[in-house]
């Protein structure tokens, strides 16, 4: 009865907080977030198993949703290689800060990637409504922005799949360690190709004329069960696997028809997603905060001006001006996703503390809110020819 | 992870059910021996990959269909854009933020029908029978299915197609 109640009153809460914060203006996840932090600081709940593995679910839904309705094979191909330096940038140089914080502050060297990790993802989804209100959507920063968002989900993925492997290592791996991994990925990789190639088609032909209820539908859950479970027996994490049968299925006509998208979506959104990040805004330690104060404060500046400064210098390599470069590089400061589906991991898996926790979450929190007041800023200074704020240049 | 066009009719094709002894009296055994390449309209409008948006939304105004098949030069269908698409695309702005995910901004940026189509089509093959597209049709709230052999747009049927070949045969 504990687990329902948690449930219920997490996903009450959830639904309640998110239409609240949509209402201001600012994503749905910031007030599924709040309603974990506060039903955590309301009922102080002691056993949250049940609770728990529906947050993991939510993240393997959160994950499996964005490759089957997301990604798109062709977009990636059409993708522009001209995007390719500015994402590797910002993505490097955001890498490369928060290991370098990790270093500093004498945290492991797994404990190190995982903040760096942390540190890559981009959400461009919490700046769209501001590109779309200052008419920058179609400008050339503005579609930069949009493509280099495609490789980034993708790059984000890639390293959190690394960063799991070596984290069963705890150390710098080997020459022969790397080759294990590098093996392994390359195996399930192929196995998941070869299921996606051959064996999906066949099985959804068969399924779409099964006569027991919602066939297709539970096929497509279960590929995602399938997917998750297999990438976990590679020694992948599940939401890995979980993305990439997703991304399989949603090159595939039958699962991918509008009756069944719209169920997938339902139980992903409707409740296991907003399951994870409330997971996420219970786990959050305020106290700790307390204490990490000033590693709190270097991970959010560090976080930030690591894709400002990343994208600006990539973006003026492949030619653009200094105004545009800026503002690409606000528009890939957001995150609001897979940095979250990190920590949540580095946290299951005991390797990166309450504080690295707690601080992440309070950086994607400034993020959403300062992002999209900068990039509005950034441009009007473009338009206008108004000087930029001193902080927005540091 | 097939590139768009490629293998869709193999996917989606309907294989053909092993022959059982009919009652050729009972309307849905008499369904179950014709083949959607007899009802199919094959006189379609079609939209080509280049299509401006522009064109697309004129034609929707001209015709009375809701779904148009997207073929590519070599006459492949390649994917179908709808009402719904364009739809989509024209109130994008007012759109809850929910919406305004990164695929979708692209789609809303779309110049052509290429880029704002749906890419994964619902097809069957001509030798698919009546009963086969109406169970696809009744049990997936499918519209209209796009019939193709060999990657090539040969026609396409839609329920009103089904219900006025019913009628008739239940007239006969």
């Amino acid at each position: 009865m504990e687990a329902l109640f948690q449930i219920m009153s997490i996903l009450f809460l959830a639904r309640i907080l998110s239409e609240a914060t949509e209402k201001t203006g600012l994503p749905g996840i910031t007030g599924e977030m709040t309603a974990g932090f506060l039903f955590a600081i309301a009922f102080k709940p002691d056993d949250i198993e049940t609770f728990t593995f529906m947050g993991e679910l939510g993240a393997i839904f959160l994950l499996f949703t964005a490759g089957y309705r997301e990604v798109h094979v062709k977009d990636l191909k059409a993708a522009s290689l001209n995007a390719l330096i500015p994402t590797l940038f910002q993505i490097f140089v955001a890498f490369a800060f928060g290991f370098m914080l990790g270093s500093i502050y004498g945290f492991s060297f797994i404990e190190s990637l995982f903040l760096a990790v942390a540190f890559s993802p981009t959400s461009i989804s919490v700046v769209v409504k501001t590109l779309i209100d200052t008419d920058y959507l179609s400008s050339k920063p503005g579609s930069l922005m949009l493509t280099s968002a495609i490789f980034d989900d993708i790059a984000g993925l890639f390293l959190l799949t690394i960063v799991i492997s070596v984290a069963t290592y705890n150390h710098l791996p080997s020459g022969i360690e790397l080759l294990l991994i590098a093996g392994k990925i390359l195996a399930f990789v192929i196995i998941m190709g070869v299921l996606g190639w051959k064996v999906f088609p066949v099985l959804f032909n068969y399924v779409q004329k099964m006569h027991a209820k919602e066939s297709l539908f539970s096929f497509v859950i279960l590929i995602a069960l399938f997917s998750a479970y297999l990438s976990e027996s590679f020694g992948l994490h599940a939401v890995i696997g979980a993305f990439f049968g997703g991304v399989l299925l949603s090159d595939l006509p039958i699962a991918k028809i509008e009756a069944v998208q719209k169920k997938v979506s339902g139980i992903a959104y409707g409740f296991f997603t907003p399951l994870f990040f409330a997971f996420i805004g219970l786990s959050v330690e305020i106290e700790v905060l307390y204490t990490a104060g000033t590693f709190a404060i270097l991970v959010i500046v560090l976080a930030l001006t690591g894709k400002l400064i990343g994208g600006f210098i990539g973006t003026k390599l492949v030619g653009y001006g200094s105004k545009d470069s800026l503002i690409f590089g606000i528009g890939m400061m957001p995150r609001a996703g897979v940095e979250l589906v990190v920590i949540a991991i580095g946290k299951e898996l005991g390797i990166i503390s309450g504080e690295v926790f707690s601080s992440i979450v309070m950086m994607v929190f400034v993020s959403i809110i300062i992002s999209p007041i900068l990039l509005e800023m950034s441009i009007r200074y473009k338009e206008k020819g108004m000087k930029v704020p001193e902080q927005m240049t540091t | 992870m097939t590139e768009t066009g490629k293998g869709i009719p193999e996917k989606t094709e309907i294989q053909e059910e092993e022959e059982v002894p009919r009652n050729r009296t009972r309307l849905s055994d008499i369904c179950a021996d014709i083949s959607v390449s007899s009802i199919m309209s094959k006189e379609m409008t079609v939209v080509r990959e280049t299509e401006s948006i522009e064109n697309i939304i004129e034609l929707m105004t001209k015709t009375p269909y809701h779904s148009y098949p997207v073929l590519n030069s070599d006459e492949e269908l390649i994917g179908v854009i709808d009402e719904d698409n364009i739809l989509e695309l024209l109130f994008f702005k007012r759109s809850n933020r929910h919406h305004h995910t990164h695929l979708m901004a692209i789609k809303a940026l779309s110049e052509e029908a290429s880029t704002l189509m749906v890419h994964h089509p619902m097809t069957i093959s001509p030798e698919t029978s009546l009963c086969e597209a109406a169970d696809l049709m009744i049990k997936h709230h499918i519209e209209r299915l796009c019939v193709v052999r060999d990657k090539k747009l040969e026609g396409v049927v839609s329920k009103s197609d089904l219900i006025r070949k019913i009628y008739e045969l239940r007239r006969q």
